[in-house]
């Protein structure tokens, strides 16, 4: 009873003490698993299912030297991270496309021709700014091992491409930048 | 029926508690060293399929830990330190004397950064003295029966002596 009348008492430290150290051990298991947006290429994707550790693993085994960390984030992530604006790779199903079209860049020559069997998805102007990367006709896709493209319960099942974040560090050729290894985690993937 | 003399405080007491104090001060920094350790060695072996896990861990080695510092240091330690420099004070102060019958009351009250204590009263005919007396000393009071001189500092009893019936 005077145990409990004692924290009751003092109450507003120990709900204080939680907080702050809760906050404190974030703030560290960000410095410790985490890094600048210039040393990481980071993946969105929009789908309802994806095993986000094991697809980084495969990633980085081909990531090139001047980046750390690949990440992998499905869009839910967004909500607790720094917002979509921050990645460098997105997978997007078709019908939301419209919604985030302009934050992406236009594919390229070189990049059309290398995937215009796989499917392109061209904007209104008719300018080529993704490729696809699942089928829903036939269900074929890039990194199915780690990704569920299917759709959730009561929504039609619908295709997905893969786009470049027009302001991204790692855009290469495609958008000026000095790094490219955005385009070299995309070619794991489109290679998984 | 003969003349006892109960002293409440007592310097060896007050070093004692003093002493207490030195290795639960001690004790609670050699286990906020073994926590910060645990801390830093779940940390060290975060990889990237165990870092929920991992956080998890040091959150609550955090949160846990800090609690039980809290509860140590603002209940066992602040409480031992009041009752120092109270002991202290008593031991110091000048010393006032009332005669009469005891009362000791029921009701424990704290000061706030101070001792708790139990409302008590002296009575000596129509003459009624409160006194105040340190609850952690109310036990050795309990058998206390007839009439008493209670010596109090600063309205605390600090001692008390059973009267002789017969004079």
């Amino acid at each position: 009873m005077r145990i409990i009348k004692n924290i009751f008492s003092k109450f507003y430290l120990y709900v204080l003490w939680a907080m702050l150290s809760l906050l404190f051990v974030g703030w560290i298991f960000t410095l410790i698993t985490d890094t600048t947006p210039k040393n990481k290429v980071t993946l969105y994707a929009d789908v309802s299912k994806i095993e986000d550790i094991e697809l980084r693993l495969e990633l980085e085994k081909s990531k090139p030297e001047d980046i750390k960390m690949v990440k992998v984030h499905p869009f839910s992530y967004v909500a607790f991270g720094s917002g979509i604006v921050g990645g460098d790779i997105y997978l997007v199903k078709e019908s939301d496309i419209a919604d985030y079209v302009s934050s992406f860049c236009a594919l390229g020559e070189e990049l059309t021709a290398r995937y215009a069997d796989r499917g392109i998805y061209y904007n209104e102007e008719g300018a080529a700014y993704g490729i696809k990367v699942y089928d829903c006709k036939t269900s074929i896709g890039c990194a199915t091992e780690y990704i569920n493209y299917l759709p959730v319960v009561g929504e039609e099942a619908q295709d997905y491409y893969l786009f470049f974040n027009k302001d991204s560090l790692h855009g290469g050729t495609l958008n000026g930048a000095k790094s490219s290894a955005a385009l070299t985690v995309a070619y794991a993937f489109l290679g998984l | 029926m003969e003349k006892q003399i109960i002293e409440l405080y007592a310097e060896r007491e007050a070093e004692r508690l003093k002493l207490a104090n030195r290795i639960w001060i001690a004790a609670v920094s050699v286990f906020c060293v073994a926590c910060l350790a645990v801390c830093i060695t779940l940390c060290c072996l975060v990889n990237v399929r165990n870092v929920q896990q991992m956080m998890i861990a040091v959150m609550c080695t955090a949160v846990v830990g800090g609690w039980l510092v809290i509860y140590v240091c603002t209940s066992i330690i602040a409480e031992n330190r009041h009752e120092v420099i109270h002991a202290k004070n008593m031991l110091d102060g000048e010393r006032v004397e009332h005669e009469g019958y005891l009362s000791i009351g029921t009701q424990r009250l704290r000061i706030i950064g101070s001792i708790t204590f139990v409302k008590s009263t002296v009575t000596d005919g129509d003459k009624s003295e409160n006194i105040k007396i340190n609850a952690l000393k109310v036990k050795k009071l309990k058998n206390i029966k007839g009439r008493v001189k209670v010596y109090t500092v600063h309205g605390y009893a600090v001692a008390l002596e059973t009267c002789d019936e017969n004079n």
